[in-house]
């Protein structure tokens, strides 16, 4: 069987793994954002005990694997909290909480990337500080903030096929039953990882015509 | 005007200012000068309370700024300043850099904005550029433009920061022009600079500081011709020797 039978023959596996891993990936990327962009104000925030539980949680997220992470969750919630939790539900709240960490990261340094004279001429001009954030710094950042943005993005997507690890059906996990079941080791896997790519290809691209926009307003 | 009491600023364990007292009546123009790292620039960033005093009082038309606590933005809106490498804001235009405060701050319509940045880059000789964006612009123009953004606010004081330090020689000129006409309208100014000429032409006072104190002041003539500190002269011998 070559590759296009084997799909054809299994694309039931393939489609409910394609809709599992966009569906994960769409919800952790708004969750993780979302997330990531609160703990980056709490980074750049004064409140010294603020700044320290942001730094320890992204420190923490980025010092662990993945793959480690999803299970704590998994069978943590079990065992701590007595819940039998989903599998879906918790590789969303895993890839959701890892993400958030990288996504802080990247909206700090762009923010810190803007010359702090900018601060100085807005402030003195008497804009308040919430008004220099949103017409002189975050309008400057995103510049920054957004190729990074996507790098991550990208990442985040890939990343989504460690929750195969605890039983839940995604691109990764389709793969494996039709290794099984078609008793083919290779193709199988050339098969998802094609999959992978057109979903990172297509996203680095619509990315990428964002930045241009961007670049263009100049 | 300003009044300033007692004030003295550390960063970290190094004082910076010591005990400066200073009044500043309305329409004067203040050269502020000294050597380097003798507190000049810091002096007038806590006149706009961009650095926290660390003790002592400042007073704005009879408000002590350090009170001010979110009044500090009202403060702020009649205190200009020019800071030595511009900071203009790269992502506006020309236009939009001046209109930008008086509109958010609700102190001007859109259009009275644009109104005002326009005769104010008609005054610079630079309306061709009302849309052009900062990166475009030679250093003299931007140092203009930079003005013109602290004028848009009407201030009743400008503060100047070593203004022309970053410019190419050339360049040095079309900005002390500029800031020579405010004065004969009667702007308040405080003027740091290094620009000897200048402040002698201009200033109605001198001010000269060394290591975070005021050593003398006098006005402009006599300070430069007949300085009476020792410091004071050691430093104009220097800077004048060329």
């Amino acid at each position: 069987m070559n590759l296009v039978e084997l799909f054809i023959e299994y694309k039931y596996y393939y489609l409910i793994g394609v809709r599992i891993t966009l569906l994960l990936s769409f919800l952790s990327l708004i969750i993780g954002t979302t997330l990531g962009a609160l703990l980056s104000i709490l980074k750049l925030s004064k409140g010294k005990f603020l700044r320290a539980i942001s730094n320890i949680y992204i420190e923490i997220v980025r010092g662990t694997p993945m793959m480690v992470q999803i299970a704590l969750v998994y069978f943590g919630s079990y065992v701590i909290m007595g819940v039998n939790m989903d599998g879906f539900l918790a590789a969303l709240i895993a890839v959701s909480l890892n993400s958030a960490a990288y996504v802080a990261e990247i909206i700090r340094s762009g923010i810190q990337s803007i010359d702090k004279g900018q601060i100085e001429a807005s402030r003195s001009l008497g804009l308040s500080e919430g008004q220099t954030m949103r017409y002189i710094i975050m309008p400057q950042a995103i510049k920054n903030i957004l190729p990074a943005l996507g790098n991550e993005f990208v990442t985040l997507i890939k990343e989504t096929a460690v929750a195969s690890t605890i039983g839940v059906a995604d691109l990764m996990y389709a793969s494996k039953i039709v290794q099984s079941t078609s008793f083919q080791p290779f193709n199988p896997l050339i098969i998802v990882a094609i999959i992978y790519f057109i979903f990172t290809y297509t996203l680095s691209k619509v990315i990428g015509l964002f930045e241009r926009r961007l670049a263009h307003n100049d | 005007m300003i009044e300033i009491e007692n004030l003295n600023k550390y960063f970290g364990s190094k004082q910076v200012l010591k005990d400066i007292n200073l009044e500043i009546e309305e329409g004067e123009v203040i050269g502020l000068i000294g050597p380097s790292g003798s507190g000049k620039s810091t002096l007038i960033r806590c006149i706009n309370y961009l650095e926290e005093p660390t003790s002592g009082n400042i007073y704005f038309k009879d408000e002590n700024i350090a009170n001010s606590g979110k009044g500090i933005d009202k403060i702020r809106q009649q205190i200009g300043m020019v800071f030595q490498h511009f900071h203009l804001f790269p992502h506006k235009t020309v236009l939009e850099n001046i209109t930008l405060a008086p509109v958010l701050t609700e102190k001007l319509t859109k259009e009275k904005a644009e109104d005002k940045a326009i005769e104010l880059l008609k005054t610079m000789d630079l309306l061709d550029k009302k849309d052009a964006y900062p990166g475009s612009l030679s250093g003299g123009q931007k140092q203009r433009i930079a003005i013109a953004r602290s004028l848009a606010m009407d201030p009743e004081v400008m503060l100047f920061d070593e203004v022309t330090s970053a410019l190419d020689p050339e360049m040095v000129g079309e900005v002390l022009n500029v800031m020579k006409d405010l004065a004969k309208i009667g702007m308040t100014m405080i003027v740091v600079t290094h620009e000897i000429a200048f402040a002698k032409q201009v200033a109605d006072r001198v001010i000269f500081m060394a290591d975070g104190k005021i050593i003398e002041q006098n006005n402009a003539l006599d300070l430069f011709d007949n300085p009476q500190n020792l410091r004071t002269k050691e430093f104009l011998s220097k800077v004048l020797e060329y």
